[in-house]
C-alpha cells in the first residue's frame, strides 16, 4: 500500500504538472467573484465619486463613512441574496468543472483542453447527483449537530459559569467542521471511483467509497488532513505577510492586490491537489495485490509522473 | 399605653439611625430627606426579602403634606398587567422574563406613623402616569395628619418581596442575587416652582420599560441577614458584621447622601480589591472570570480618573463592581449609587472592549444619576446621554489609540463615538429629546437619551473649546450636585459660563427633531483669461461670497473641472487664471456654524467660516491655480451631523481608496466561492 506521505507529494506535483487546468479552474473563480463583486464595487464608486472620502479611507477604516455608504447607496444591495445566489451557481460550476479535473488526473496525459471540457459534461449530471447526496448528508450533520447541541444544553444546564458552554461550543464547531471535511473527503473518494470505473450508480458508488475510507481510514484521513493542514500553513503564511502590508497607497493596493491572488493561485493549486493526491492513493492501495513490494509502488508512482510529463510535453 | 410605646421606639430609632456614630461625610453633602435604616432577611430558597423599614422623611417644602407617595417597583413583574409588563411585553434590552416561574412582586404587611397610627389599611394604588389602573408599583396612602412645612416624619414599613428571576436589572439566577429597586421607597415631593412643578405635588412614576428612577437623597443604614456562606457587595461602606446562631450573618452597610441603595449576594463571588485615591475598589468576580478582572478594574479607574478630572469630586469611599452570574444578563449594566453591576464573559478579546464599556458608562452613571440626580423618567438624556458623553471620552482616552475605542479586533476599528453616532443618525428626526421615557416608541427612546444627546455635547464640546466646556461641566456639577436638574438648568449653565445664549443651539437639539445634514454640493475650477486687469489680487486667499439663499442655483457641469473645459482653446493669454467655485447646502432643518476648507493644487489652503443660516452659500476663489478639494468641517467636530459622506468634494477621485476596498471584498468573494467547493 503506497505510503500517504507519497500520495501527497504526489497530488502536489501533479497539481502542479498540471498547470494550465490550475489557472483555468482560478480564472473562473477569478471570473465569478468578480462579477459578485461588481454591486459593492458599483456601491463604493458611486458614493465615493468625487470625494475626499475616498483617499480618507485608504488611508484608514472610518466606520461612519461605510455607515453612510450603506445607508445611502446599499438600498436594495442584498448581500445575502448575492452570497446565496453566486455560492449555489459556483457549486453547480465546481460540479460541472470536477469531471474535467478528474477526467485530467485520469487520462495521465497532461491537460488537454478538449478532454477537459469533455470530461466535464460527460460526468456532469453523475457528479451532480453524488452533489446532492454530498448536500444531503450535510444535512444529516446538521440534525446531528442539533442532537449533540441538545445533550450539552442538557449537561450544561446548572453550569454556574459560562465556561463549559462555551467549552461545549469550541467541541460543537470542531466536531461539524470535522464531519463536513469527512463528507468532503468521502465524496472526493466517490468522484474519483466513479471517475475511474465509469460508474453511473451515485449511491453504490458512495457505498464503495465509504468501504474504501472506512477499511483504510486511518491513511485516508490521514492523507486528507495532510493536505488541509497545508492549507492552514498557506492561511498562516498569507496572514503574515497581510498583516505586515499597510495598505494606504496605490503601490501598495497593487502588492495587496497580487498577494491576495498568490495565496488564491495557491489554493486551487492544493484543492487540485486533494484530488490528485487522493487519486493516486485510491489508484495504487487499489490494485495493491499480495507481494506487492514497497519498491514497486514506488515506481509505479514515479512511472505515473513521468508519464503525465511526457504527455504534456508531447501534446 | 401600646401607642406610647411606639413612640418612644419611633423616637429612639429616628434618633439612633440619623445620630449614630456612623459618618461617611463631616457635614452632609446633601439635604438628606429621605433616610433610611432597613433590616433585611434574605431567604435565598424561597428567593424571599423579609424587610423592616424606619424613613425618617423631611419636608423640606413649604407645603403641608397629606398624603405620602411610594414606589414599589418590584411589582412591575407582578404580573401580565403591570405597566413594565404592557409596555415591555416581558422583554428588557436581550433578555426575557420567565412567565413561568420568574414573577416577583412586593406587598407591605404594615405601615404605621410615628406616633402609632397604622395606615396599612389606607394604602392605595395609583398610576399617575396613564390608565394603567391594574398597575401596583405606586401606592398612596393619605395621612391622619398633615406633615408640616420643615418638620420631619418617621414611619416604619414592614414588607416582604418576593424576587423575580433575574430580569430588567434585578432578581436571581440560582444562588446569584442582585437586590435592586427592593424596598417601599418614597417619591419626590415638589412644590410649586421645584422643576417643572406649578402645584405642590408628588413626583412618582410608574415603574416602566423605558426608564429609570428618581428619589431624594438621604442617608442609608442597611442591616441585611443572609447565609454566612455569602459574599455580600452594597452601596457604602460595610461597617459591621455580625455572626447569627442561627448560621445566618448579619451585615450593616452604611452610605450618605445617596438616593438609592443596591446589593448583591452569592456565595461564589471572588473579591478583588484595588485602591484608587480615596477610593476603595471591590471587584466581586465570577471565578471563571477572574483573569480578566483587571481589565475592568483598570476601566474603572480610568473612569475614576477622567471623571474627577473633567466633571468634579467622587466623594464616595468606595466602588463596588458586581459581576452578574452567567445567565443574570438581565442584572448586567446597571448604575446604583456606589455600586455598579458589569458585564463580562470568558475568553472575550482585548481588542473588543465592552466589558471596558459597561464599567466605564456605569460608573460615568454615579455622576449623571448619582451625584448629580436629574429625573430619570423625565429627562432621560441628563443621565444617560450626558454618561455616553463621558464614556466616550474616557474610551477615546484610555482606548483610542489605533482608533477603536471600542472595538479594535483583526483590522476592523470601531470608536465609541462612531457606535453612537450609528444609532444617532439612524433616528435623528424620529423624536424630540427632552420626553418622558415611557412616551417614546420603535426605537427611538435609545436614540434620543443616549446617542443623540452625546452627539449633540460632543459637538459642543467643540464648539466652546475643551477649556471652556471643561469649565461648562465642572460649572454644571458644582451647582447642582446633591440636587435635581432640569434640562433648563443644563442650559442656563451652559449660557452663563459658556458666555453666549445657547438657546437657539438648544432649542433645535433637544426641542425639535431637526436634523444636521451639511454638504459640499458642487465644486468647479473654470480656467480664464484676462486682458484686463484683474479685481483682486488673485495670489491673496480672496474669497468672494457670491451668494446665498433659499434654493440652489443651477451649475453647469461642464465647469465641474475635468481639466478640459470648453473655453480653454479661445483664449489667448496676458494671463491665466481660475474661477474656482464651491457651494456649500444646508440639506437639514438644524442651523449651526460650520467650516469650510478649501485645498488649491498649488498648495494653498483655505479655511473659511459659514454661519449656515441659508440654505445655500457659493464661495468664489480667483486662483493661478485649480481648486483641488472642499470640506465642510474638515476636524470632524459636528458630531450632530448625520452623513459625513457628503462633506467632502474633489475634482478628481482617489480611485485607491476605492480599489483598496472592492480588492478586500472580491477577494473575500474568492475565498467564499472556493469554501463551497467543500459541499459539492
Amino acid at each position: 500500500m503506497i505510503p500517504i506521505t507519497d500520495a501527497y507529494k504526489a497530488g502536489l506535483r501533479s497539481a502542479w504538472n498540471h498547470r494550465p487546468l490550475l489557472f483555468t479552474i482560478y480564472l473562473i473563480n477569478f471570473v465569478l467573484a468578480y462579477f459578485a463583486v461588481i454591486p459593492l464595487s458599483m456601491m463604493l464608486s458611486k458614493g465615493l465619486a468625487n470625494t475626499t472620502a475616498a483617499a480618507e479611507l485608504l488611508r484608514s477604516w472610518d466606520y461612519t463613512l461605510f455607515v453612510s455608504l450603506i445607508r445611502e447607496y446599499g438600498k436594495g444591495l442584498s448581500l445575502g441574496r448575492i452570497l446565496l445566489t453566486f455560492s449555489l451557481f459556483y457549486l453547480v460550476i465546481n460540479t460541472f468543472l470536477a469531471g474535467g479535473i478528474m477526467q485530467t488526473f485520469i487520462r495521465e496525459e497532461g491537460f488537454n483542453r478538449r478532454e477537459f471540457w469533455a470530461g466535464c459534461a460527460d460526468f456532469f449530471h453523475r457528479y451532480l447527483k453524488l452533489m446532492l447526496f454530498s448536500l444531503s448528508f450535510v444535512f444529516i450533520a446538521l440534525i446531528f449537530m442539533i442532537f449533540i447541541d441538545g445533550i450539552f444544553d442538557w449537561l450544561a444546564e446548572g453550569a454556574v459559569t459560562e465556561r463549559l458552554h462555551v467549552v461545549f461550543t469550541f467541541i460543537e464547531i470542531g466536531v461539524f467542521i470535522f464531519l463536513i471535511l469527512m463528507i468532503n473527503m468521502l465524496f472526493d473518494y466517490a468522484k474519483i471511483i466513479m471517475a475511474v470505473n465509469d460508474f453511473y450508480g451515485a449511491w453504490s458508488t458512495i457505498k464503495i467509497a465509504m468501504m474504501f475510507v472506512v477499511m483504510s481510514m486511518r491513511k485516508t484521513a490521514g492523507l486528507y488532513f495532510l493536505f488541509f493542514i497545508t492549507g492552514l500553513l498557506l492561511l498562516a503564511v498569507y496572514w503574515f505577510l497581510e498583516s505586515r502590508l499597510q495598505v494606504s497607497s496605490a503601490f501598495t493596493v497593487l502588492v495587496f492586490f497580487v498577494l491576495t491572488q498568490l495565496y488564491m493561485l495557491a489554493k486551487t493549486w492544493l484543492r487540485l491537489s486533494f484530488f490528485g493526491g487522493q487519486y493516486v492513493y485510491y489508484r495504487y492501495s487499489n490494485t495493491a495485490m499480495p507481494g506487492l513490494t514497497q519498491e514497486m509502488l514506488d515506481q509505479a508512482v514515479a512511472d505515473y509522473e513521468n508519464r503525465v510529463s511526457e504527455n504534456r510535453k508531447s501534446g | 399605653m401600646h401607642k406610647l410605646h411606639l413612640v418612644v421606639v419611633f423616637i429612639f430609632a429616628s434618633i439612633v439611625s440619623v445620630f449614630a456614630q456612623k459618618m461617611m461625610f463631616e457635614q452632609p453633602l446633601s439635604p438628606r430627606i429621605a433616610n433610611y435604616e432597613i433590616h433585611v432577611k434574605l431567604d435565598p430558597e424561597e428567593k424571599m426579602l423579609y424587610g423592616k423599614e424606619i424613613l425618617n422623611w423631611k419636608n423640606d417644602s413649604g407645603d403641608s403634606i397629606e398624603e405620602l407617595q411610594f414606589h414599589l417597583y418590584l411589582n412591575a413583574f407582578k404580573n401580565e398587567r403591570s405597566t413594565f409588563m404592557r409596555e415591555s411585553g416581558g422583554r428588557h434590552r436581550i433578555d426575557r422574563m420567565d412567565r413561568k416561574n420568574g414573577w416577583g412582586w412586593t406587598d407591605i404587611t404594615s405601615f404605621k406613623m410615628e406616633d402609632g397610627t397604622d395606615l396599612t389599611d389606607a394604602i392605595e394604588f395609583i398610576h399617575p402616569d396613564n390608565d394603567d389602573s391594574l398597575d401596583q408599583t405606586v401606592i398612596r396612602i393619605p395621612l391622619a395628619q398633615r406633615i408640616l412645612p420643615g418638620r420631619t416624619s418617621v414611619m416604619e414599613i414592614e414588607w416582604e418581596a418576593k424576587l423575580p428571576k433575574s430580569f430588567a436589572r434585578t432578581g436571581y439566577k440560582d444562588d446569584f442575587f442582585m437586590i435592586g429597586q427592593w424596598f417601599p421607597k418614597i417619591g419626590v415631593y415638589e412644590e410649586a416652582g421645584e422643576r417643572y412643578a406649578t402645584n405642590g405635588q408628588w413626583n412618582t412614576h410608574q415603574f416602566h420599560s423605558n426608564s429609570e428612577f428618581f428619589a431624594d437623597f438621604g442617608v442609608y443604614d442597611v442591616y441585611i441577614t443572609l447565609p454566612r456562606e455569602f459574599v455580600v457587595g452594597a452601596t457604602g461602606v460595610l461597617v459591621d458584621e455580625q455572626q447569627n446562631d442561627d448560621g445566618t450573618k448579619t451585615m450593616n452597610f452604611y452610605c450618605e447622601d445617596v438616593h438609592d441603595f443596591a446589593w448583591a449576594a452569592d456565595p461564589h463571588f471572588e473579591i478583588v480589591e484595588a485602591q484608587w485615591k480615596h477610593v476603595k475598589i471591590t471587584y466581586l468576580v465570577q471565578p471563571a472570570r477572574r483573569a480578566n478582572a483587571w481589565r475592568q478594574i483598570q476601566a474603572a479607574k480610568n473612569a475614576l480618573e477622567y471623571c474627577q478630572d473633567r466633571f468634579g469630586e467622587y466623594p464616595y469611599p468606595t466602588l463596588t463592581i458586581v459581576d452578574p452570574k452567567y445567565g443574570a444578563t438581565g442584572a448586567a449594566g446597571m448604575e446604583y449609587p456606589t455600586l455598579i453591576t458589569a458585564g463580562m464573559y470568558w475568553l472575550v478579546p482585548e481588542g473588543i472592549r465592552l466589558p471596558e464599556e459597561i464599567v466605564v458608562h456605569e460608573f460615568a452613571h454615579n455622576y449623571f444619576y448619582g451625584i448629580i440626580a436629574s429625573n430619570e423618567f423625565e429627562e432621560a438624556w441628563l443621565d444617560e446621554g450626558m454618561t455616553t458623553y463621558a464614556t466616550i471620552k474616557v474610551l477615546e482616552k484610555y482606548y483610542g489609540s489605533g482608533g477603536g475605542s471600542l472595538i479594535n479586533l483583526f483590522g476592523l476599528n470601531i470608536a465609541g463615538w462612531q457606535f453612537e453616532w450609528r444609532g444617532y443618525s439612524a433616528y435623528a428626526d424620529r423624536d424630540i429629546v427632552v420626553k418622558n421615557a415611557w412616551e417614546y416608541d420603535r426605537g427611538g427612546y435609545g436614540a434620543a437619551s443616549y446617542n443623540k444627546p452625546a452627539m449633540m455635547l460632543l459637538t459642543l464640546e467643540n464648539y466652546f473649546g475643551v477649556e471652556k466646556w471643561k469649565m461648562i461641566m465642572r460649572s454644571y456639577y458644582d451647582r447642582f450636585r446633591y440636587k435635581h436638574p432640569t434640562s433648563r438648568d443644563f442650559i442656563q449653565t451652559v449660557n452663563k459660563v459658556g458666555g453666549e445664549d445657547m438657546n437657539w443651539f438648544f432649542g433645535q437639539a433637544l426641542y425639535s427633531t431637526a436634523v444636521l445634514d451639511y454638504a459640499v454640493d458642487k465644486i468647479s475650477s473654470k480656467r480664464k483669461s484676462s486682458r484686463f486687469p484683474v479685481e483682486n489680487d488673485t495670489t491673496k486667499t480672496d474669497s468672494g461670497f457670491v451668494g446665498s439663499g433659499d434654493s440652489l442655483p443651477e451649475l453647469s457641469t461642464a465647469d465641474s473641472g475635468d481639466g478640459h473645459d470648453s473655453s480653454e482653446m479661445q483664449i489667448s493669454t496676458d494671463r491665466i487664471f481660475y474661477e474656482n467655485k464651491v457651494i456649500l447646502e444646508r440639506l437639514g432643518e438644524f442651523i449651526f456654524p460650520v467650516e469650510l476648507k478649501v485645498e488649491f493644487n498649488g498648495g494653498e489652503v483655505v479655511r473659511e467660516q459659514w454661519d449656515g443660516k441659508d440654505r445655500y452659500k457659493i464661495f468664489l476663489y480667483e486662483r493661478e491655480s485649480r481648486l483641488k478639494s472642499a470640506q465642510i468641517d474638515p476636524d470632524r467636530k459636528v458630531y450632530l451631523d448625520v452623513d459625513f459622506l457628503n462633506n467632502w468634494k474633489t475634482l478628481k477621485t482617489s480611485k485607491a481608496g476605492i480599489f483598496k476596498y472592492s480588492l478586500r471584498w472580491f477577494f473575500w468573494m474568492q475565498n467564499l466561492l472556493q469554501l463551497v467547493t467543500v459541499f459539492s
